[in-house]
Formats: structure tokens, sequence, C-alpha cells
């Protein structure tokens, strides 16, 4: 039975409008944030804002009270609200009040958090957005579909169509007429509107200051045509001054758009002022005479205080997570169904709206670690994906088919294997003549859908290695083979050319016979029992022999012996020690090789072409992407870069079972774009990515042959 | 204080790179020429300001008014002492001319006074060919202008005209974001209880919109040409 969200993904992948729309979205911005990031020492920037926001977060409560005392001295009105209830009852108290009939706002995703301007409307209030993107989605009764640009999804003739409404005549769809309309109408509600309403990118304690960035111009025209004025900021938007604000200032837009700067961005303290006329004083100025600044809590402080979530508060929301994000890429932002959209947006939600919506949203993520690698403020999004999951299943436990799958099996090596070479035995009515498995019964056929499997090999790589259980003495270096599940058994023909070619690289490679699962698919899960018990159980089998390096063949596998296996242990010191010792000895087999130099494989040219798949777990999460593509110039072979060869190729284990569609559109994706080099070979380093780029290849009968590094440099020996 | 041309050569270049239209006059009479002909050319009639010592310096309201063109300011101050034709004139004198002016009858006191000049502006701002406006400051690194003001007309200025101008002296370009932090931070507020002016703007180009599919990088809601002046003397 598939749930409401998967309706909605398969509604959103079947919308060819929407689609065409996304992939315009998609290819504008990776352009933007090419030309943004040009010139600029990213990684030293954001880590300067990590910091800064997370010394911020932590002196939070002294730097509302220093808000407060600068504002309300420079004639600002400052009131607290603890939640969306009492800041919208404020605002709506107020614009009663002062007999206010019409409010212009600009684009605030902290009044949509709360729902502003639904309360305003039902008190009989008219309000106009400002930014056009957000009128808009206004006048379409839509929520935004992303952080910054709220109308990405719509059509300029959907927008013609609203207008047209709107104005009681017909709009031209022409952008550029179309546009001077939209232009023409807003002018219009400036001039007419008695109050305005803002939110604040940036507040600043040191001068009680709200800094207001827009690119349009609407947020000057907000915030200073009404002698009215409400700014609605989010307490976590609060820094010390203008350090800390340009330090936002020089990643936002750069970040988001690709422009080193937003065109408008005005700091605005208090009300304003003019001079004298025939030696009067003037009561106030042409901006704001009464300026209210609504701070808002509504679930910040609970996330300050989360060890877990506190580094989602450093957000600044510049949405570039989302622009880089397949499955936004794949859906558009209204799927997330509250306000905050993608990864960000999953963790907002179940802080500000509905957790058990973000716990459906959590199971979308693929891991594929884009965001985080792009993310201005340093915020390990894939991590606090992951947590949330934890979370769910600190509370509630694991659903009883993954109990069953990580707690009776996956924890056991042993029993692991029976269980692989029973499933051997019995796979024979669904094995083709290629020994590829086309179609699955439920509840395994959501996955036989997108892709093809390989059948399950009865002589693991286990039972292959039995005589490599220790190192040949005084062969060289010690290298022990950690190979991962699919490696064992799916591909252990491929377990055996990485030993065949480390011997010929003049290494000491063996088997350690006692290694078990790396705990990935429990850990992602969120069962952190089951992953913790295995990583004691490899740091035990893979320190075992001393071995001076240990290689793997599935970069998912490497991240989680060299980093995730720390944060598990992080609780039990002595195992943490061994971890520590481990991590440092653990290498992508591409990487070792490329340590060793001296490559026994032939370089004379072999005149073929071909293509390289970055798997997400080298990219992002080793940072390897050089070594790969060197080692196959080195063996005679002509690489041709398909584009985006650092996208996910789908692979996201749970989420291939709930999403079966969302993965199958980013997959198709991936293979469209392999397919369009014209080359006949894929070249990967993960047997992740080798499992899901021959399974979709095999579903689609395509000849495109995919092979795993290793298989390509062992075939040159 | 004098011009440092590296800066200078910077600031020209990101400010470029963003879109506006950059000049330099090496001499007031240069200066003016340039918007003289900026006005013939885009035959603009009616032009607004904000207080700006290098127009005073180049004497350009009066030489606009000589090309034909209205030039009105928009600081109620001089606002009123235009309608008062410079002269000193007591407020009864100063309420019956803003009452001429707005079509109604507007009493000899702060409040209404206020009130009405803001109301006869904004159709000002909305009618202008062109404002012109003076940062206080440029930024090199980003190319951006920075205006400093506390009753909030430049900002206006800036945005509601077709057309805008900034001028800027050579000798005020800050090298980097944090110089300029620097610079705003010894900026005194003038109003009791601001550290610093009520409305600090940074303006980075020409405004654009990305929200109606196929007019990526458009004019959006601020005017269609941004124009940079600046004087080297």
């Amino acid at each position: 039975m598939a749930s409401k969200l998967r309706k909605q993904v398969r509604q959103a992948l079947a919308d060819d409008t929407l689609q065409g729309a996304l992939s315009r979205f998609t290819m504008l911005t990776k352009f933007g944030r090419q030309i943004g990031m040009t010139g600029i020492d990213f990684e030293a920037l954001r880590q300067d804002l990590h910091d800064r926001k997370e010394k911020s977060i932590e002196d939070l409560p002294t730097l509302i009270r220093q808000f407060k005392e600068n504002a309300a001295a420079a004639g600002a009105i400052v009131f607290e609200a603890a939640n969306a209830g009492q800041a919208n009852d404020y605002i709506t108290r107020l614009a009663r009040a002062r007999g206010i009939k019409h409010v212009i706002k600009s684009k605030s995703m902290l009044t949509e958090e709360i729902g502003l301007r639904h309360q305003l409307e039902h008190s009989g209030i008219r309000v106009d957005e400002t930014d056009i993107g957000e009128r808009i989605v206004q006048l379409a009764g839509e929520k935004p579909a992303h952080i910054v640009g709220p109308a990405i999804h719509k059509t300029s003739e959907q927008i013609a169509a609203l207008f047209s409404e709107l104005l009681g005549e017909q709009v031209s769809s022409d952008s550029q007429p179309l546009l001077d309309t939209v232009r023409e109408s807003l002018r219009q509600c400036y001039l007419d509107a008695d109050m305005g309403i803002s939110g604040a990118n940036i507040a600043l304690a040191d001068t009680g200051t709200l800094v207001i960035l827009t690119n349009e111009g609407n947020g000057q025209l907000v915030t200073t045509l009404s002698p009215l004025q409400v700014a609605v900021v989010g307490i976590e938007k609060i820094v010390h001054g203008f350090e800390d604000a340009n330090a936002i200032l020089r990643l936002l837009s750069r970040s988001c758009v690709g422009t080193k700067m937003t065109i408008y961005t005005s700091f605005i303290t208090g009300t304003s002022r003019a001079g004298a006329v025939s030696g009067m004083p003037l009561p106030g100025g042409q901006g704001p005479r009464e300026l209210h600044i609504v701070l808002v809590d509504n679930g910040r402080n609970r996330m300050r205080d989360s060890d877990d979530f506190r580094e989602a508060l450093y957000c600044i929301k510049c949405g570039v997570c989302l622009n880089v994000c397949p499955v936004f890429a794949s859906l558009s932002g209204q799927i997330y169904g509250h306000v905050y959209q993608g990864g960000i947006g999953t963790i907002l939600t179940a802080f500000y709206h509905d957790r058990e919506r973000s716990r459906e949203l959590s199971e979308m993520c693929l891991g594929c670690m884009s965001c985080k690698s792009v993310c201005p403020a340093g915020i390990d999004i894939p991590g606090l994906i992951r947590r949330m999951r934890a979370q769910h299943v600190r509370e509630k436990g694991l659903a009883a088919g993954k109990k069953l799958a990580y707690g009776m099996v996956l924890k056991h090596p042993d029993r692991l294997d029976k269980a692989v070479k029973a499933c051997a035995r019995l796979q024979g009515p669904f094995l083709g003549a290629d020994s590829m498995i086309k179609r699955l019964p439920y509840p395994l056929g959501n996955i036989t859908d997108t892709i093809s499997l390989p059948g399950l090999q009865a002589t693991m790589l286990r039972d292959r290695m039995k005589g490599y259980a220790s190192p040949a003495p005084g062969k060289g270096p010690k290298v022990a083979f950690y190979s991962g599940c699919v490696t064992s058994y799916a591909y252990p023909e491929l377990g055996e050319e990485v030993m065949r070619l480390l011997e010929k690289y003049g290494v000491a490679p063996f088997y350690p016979q006692e290694q078990a699962c790396c705990g990935a698919p429990a850990y992602f899960s969120g069962d952190s029992g089951t992953a913790l018990a295995l990583a004691g159980h490899n740091i035990e089998a893979l320190s075992d022999r001393e071995p001076d390096y240990v290689v793997t063949v599935c970069p998912g596998c490497a991240v989680m012996l060299k980093k995730e296996f720390l944060s598990l242990t992080s609780a039990e010191p002595a195992l943490h020690e061994k971890a520590r010792r481990l991590s440092g000895k653990v290498r992508d087999l591409t990487q070792l090789l490329s340590e060793l130099g001296q490559s026994p494989v032939q370089r004379t040219s072999t005149g073929e072409k071909v293509t390289y798949h970055d798997p997400c777990h080298l990219k992002r999460g080793l940072g390897i992407s050089a070594e790969p593509r060197k080692l196959i110039a080195e063996a005679g072979y002509e690489l041709v870069e398909m584009n985006d060869a650092d996208a996910c190729c789908g692979f996201g284990g749970d989420t291939l079972l709930a999403h079966p569609e969302l993965c199958g559109s980013i997959l198709q994706r991936k293979l469209a774009n392999i397919e369009a080099t014209g080359v006949d070979t894929v070249v990967t380093s993960c047997t992740a990515c080798v499992l899901q780029l021959r399974g979709g290849l095999h579903k689609k009968g395509s000849p495109i042959r995919v092979v795993h590094i290793a298989e390509l440099l062992a075939g040159r020996l | 204080m004098t011009v440092d041309h590296e800066i200078l050569e910077k600031f020209k270049t990101e400010a470029t790179l963003t879109g506006a239209q950059v000049s330099v006059a090496g001499s007031a009479e240069e200066a003016a020429g340039y918007v003289l002909k900026l006005v013939k050319d885009r035959e603009i009639k009616i032009v607004i300001k904000s207080g700006s010592p290098i127009a005073d310096k180049l004497d350009l309201t009066a030489r606009l008014a000589a090309a034909g063109v209205k030039v009105t300011e928009t600081s109620i101050t001089q606002w009123a002492a235009q309608l008062a034709r410079g002269k000193d004139v007591p407020v009864d004198e100063l309420a019956e001319l803003i009452s001429a002016a707005a079509g109604e009858k507007v009493p000899a006191e702060p409040e209404a006074i206020l009130r009405a000049a803001k109301r006869i502006l904004k159709d000002v701002y909305a009618g202008a060919g062109l404002g012109i406006t003076q940062a206080d400051f440029g930024i090199a690194e980003t190319g951006t202008l920075v205006t400093l003001e506390n009753e909030g007309n430049a900002r206006l200025a800036a945005i509601l005209p077709k057309m805008h101008l900034t001028l800027l002296d050579g000798r005020h370009v800050a090298g980097s974001l944090a110089d300029a932090a620097e610079l705003i931070k010894g900026s005194s507020g003038g109003i009791p209880g601001h550290k610093i002016p009520t409305f600090i703007t940074y303006l980075t180009g020409r405004n654009t919109t990305a929200d109606i599919p196929g007019a990526i990088f458009a004019r959006a809601q601020g005017p269609a040409e941004e124009h940079i002046l600046i004087l080297k003397d």
C-alpha cells in the first residue's frame, strides 16, 4: 500500500510542466553557483560563518537582551512571542487598533511558518505580498516551492492567468510585458497600503539593527513607505554585529544566486527622522514612525537545547541545499507539506510543525551529501536527518521488518551468511539466463520495479578467501581487504580481482575472515544499537594482525569505518581509541593505489573511451575524485566526462523501498547523462553504484557496460 | 584624503560587473556635462534628488533647470525651502505654500506638515524620470554603494524613479565589507538613542528578479538603469 507521500511523489514525477520548470531551475542555479564560488576561499569563509553562528546561538540569551535594549533605545517596540499564536495575535491586534485596512509584505519564511497572512486576512485586512514569486503563490493559493524562489514551479502562462484574473483583463504571457504588468500592479499596492510587514535576514544585537535583503527592491519599498512597520524576526537571526553580518553577506547571495551581494541590503535601526521646517522640528521622517519588532521563538529554543539538532539554527536560509538536492530537483518544494523544504526543511518541520511528517520526509533523503558539501554555514544536514531517524527509533522503535533484518540477521555475520545462502538457493525461479533478477515479489518488488538485481552467489567471498586469512610475510605492507556486503554476496569475483591487483602492486593483502557488515543500513535507519555492535565487531576484526592499511571498494563502507565508527564509539574510550587507529588506516582502493605508485598496470593506449561516475560517498564523503580519473587515464583509457558526473545514482538503501519511483527518476537522469557521452563503458568506484547502474541499464535493455575500477585495472595487468 | 587609485579601479570593475553603468569625471565641469547629457539622451523632464554635496558643487539644480528639467528636492527640509524659493519663511506662510501644493488646507503644525509633505512627495518620487542621490562611500570588494540617512528620502529617490544616478566622491571608497563596517560604526546616528543612522543602504547593481520564466535577470521593481558617476577631482 502506497503512503500519501508516495502518491504525492508519483504525481509530481508525472507532472511534465513541473518537471520542465525544475530542470530549467536546476540548470540555472548550478551555473549561478559556479560563478558565485569563483575567486573565493569557500572552505575558509564557511568555517568562519559556521563559527560565528555557533557562537551567536551559544550566546543567544545575551544577544536577545542586547538586541531588545538597543532596538528600544532607537525607538522600536520589541515584543517576544513564544509561539505562532502570540505573534499573530500581537500583529493582528496592532493592525486593528490602528484601523489598518491594507498591509504590504515583503517575503518572510517566518510569516509563512506562523501563518500570519491568513490570520490578518481572516480579520478582514487586505494583505498583498510584494516579492514577485511570493505574490504569484499568494494568488495561486499555494505554499512557496523554494525558500528563495517561491514560484520556481510556475510557467509564464500560469502566471499570466493568475494576473489576468486579479486585474480583470487579459495579461500577456510574454515574459517582458508580463513582468511590466506585475510591476505596475505592485506599484499601486505600495502607494495605497497603510502598514508594512517584513522579516529580517539578520538582526544585530550591538546596535538593535534589522538587516533586510531583496534583489527586487520590494524590501526597500515595504520598509519605508508605510509609517507603521512590523518586522517579524526569528530569534536565531540575531548575531553580535557587523562582523557577523559580513560573514553571512559574503556567502548568502553567492551560494544561492551566484552574485557577490544581494542587490539591496538595508540596515534599519529604529524609527526615521527628518530635519526642521521654518525652524520647527518635524515629528518623524519619511520611513517608519512606529516600528514593532516581533521576536519569535516557536520551537527555536527547544532546538537550541537539543545537542542533536542545535546546528539547524545556523541556517541562513540561502536555499543552496535545495538547488543541489536530487530529491528536490525531482519533486519541487511543495511536496514537503508545510513551509520549509529539502533536508533542512525536514528538520525544521519537526520543530515548527509536524513531527510525523518530518519522519516521513526523512525517508526520502538518499544521504548523497550534496547539501552538506555546499552549505555556507557548514551544517551536516544528512547527519541531522540520521539523528532524526535515530530519535524516532528511540521513541517508537524500529519497524518490525527492519527489527528482524538488522537486529536478528545483519548484526550476526554467520546468520547473514546463512540467510544469503538460503536466498541463493531460493532465487532460482526469479533468475534470468544472465544471472540477473528482473522481478521479485512484494515488498522487494518495489526495488525490481526500478532496477534489476544481481543474483546472490552461493559461494560467497568469505569462502573464496580462506587462503588469504593472513598476510604473506615479507611481501610488503600488510593490507586488510574489507569487502562490504555487495562484493561479498553479489560480486565475489570482484573481490578476487582486488586481491590479484593488490598482489601485483607489491603489497601483502589478506582477508580478515571475521569481518561483518559495516552497519550502514542500520545506522542510517536510526538503529544505533545494531550499528554500534557491528562497529565493535569490525574494529576488532580489522585490528587483528595489525594491518598497515585497510582497503575498501565501497566508499559507503569506508565512510563508516573511517568516520562514523568514531562517533558511534564516543562513549566507550577503549573501543574509541581502537576506532581512531583504524580510521587512520582506512583507504579507498583508488586512494591506496595512488599512494603506492609504481603501477603494474599496462599504460599503452587501449583506444577505448569510458566515462566515470563519482560515487557520493567517495567524492563528498572522502573527498576523492582526481585519483580514479588518473588511474583510468594511466591504464590507457580515454575518459569522456558526463554531465553531472558527481550527481547521485539514486541508490538510497531504504529510500529504494519507500520511494522506488523517486529513486528511479534520479537513476534515469544519471543514465541519460551516461548515454549522452556515447561511450559503451561506465566506470565507477563503488560497488553499490555498480549494482544500481547495472540494474538500471539492464532494466532498460541497454548494452552499456558498468565496471568497477578494480575490474578495469585488473583487466590491464 | 586623496584618491586611492587601486581601490577605485577595483570598485569600478566590480560595480560594472554588477550591471551598473559606471563613469568617472575628472572635473566638476565634466561631471555636470555627464548628467546633462544623460537627461537629454533619455529625454528626462523631471528629476528628484536627495541632499548631495557633489550636486551642490556642480550647481546641478540650476544647470538642469537651465536645460528645462524640473528638479525637486526630497528631504522635507530642502523641499520646503524649495517651495519658499530659498527664503526663510514663517511657518504660517509655509503652511499656505504647502496647502497650495497639496490642493487642500494644511494646518501650520508639524504633524500636518509632515503628513502633507509625505503625501505630495510620494507622487513626486513615482513620477520622476531620474533620481539623483549621493553615496557616502563605495565598497571596492563588491562594487557596492553605501548611503547613510535618517529620513528615508534617499532610499525612496533611489528606487521609485525610472532611472537612478548615484554620485560618489572618488576619495570615499572602502576596500572591503570589513572596512565599510568600521566606517559605519564610526558614524553617529545623530538621533538620541541611535548608535548608527536609521537607514544604511547597500546598493549593489541593478534590481533583478528571476521569478518570471524567460525574464532572467530582468529589471524587477526598481529603476531600469543604475548609473554611477564618480568625481575624481
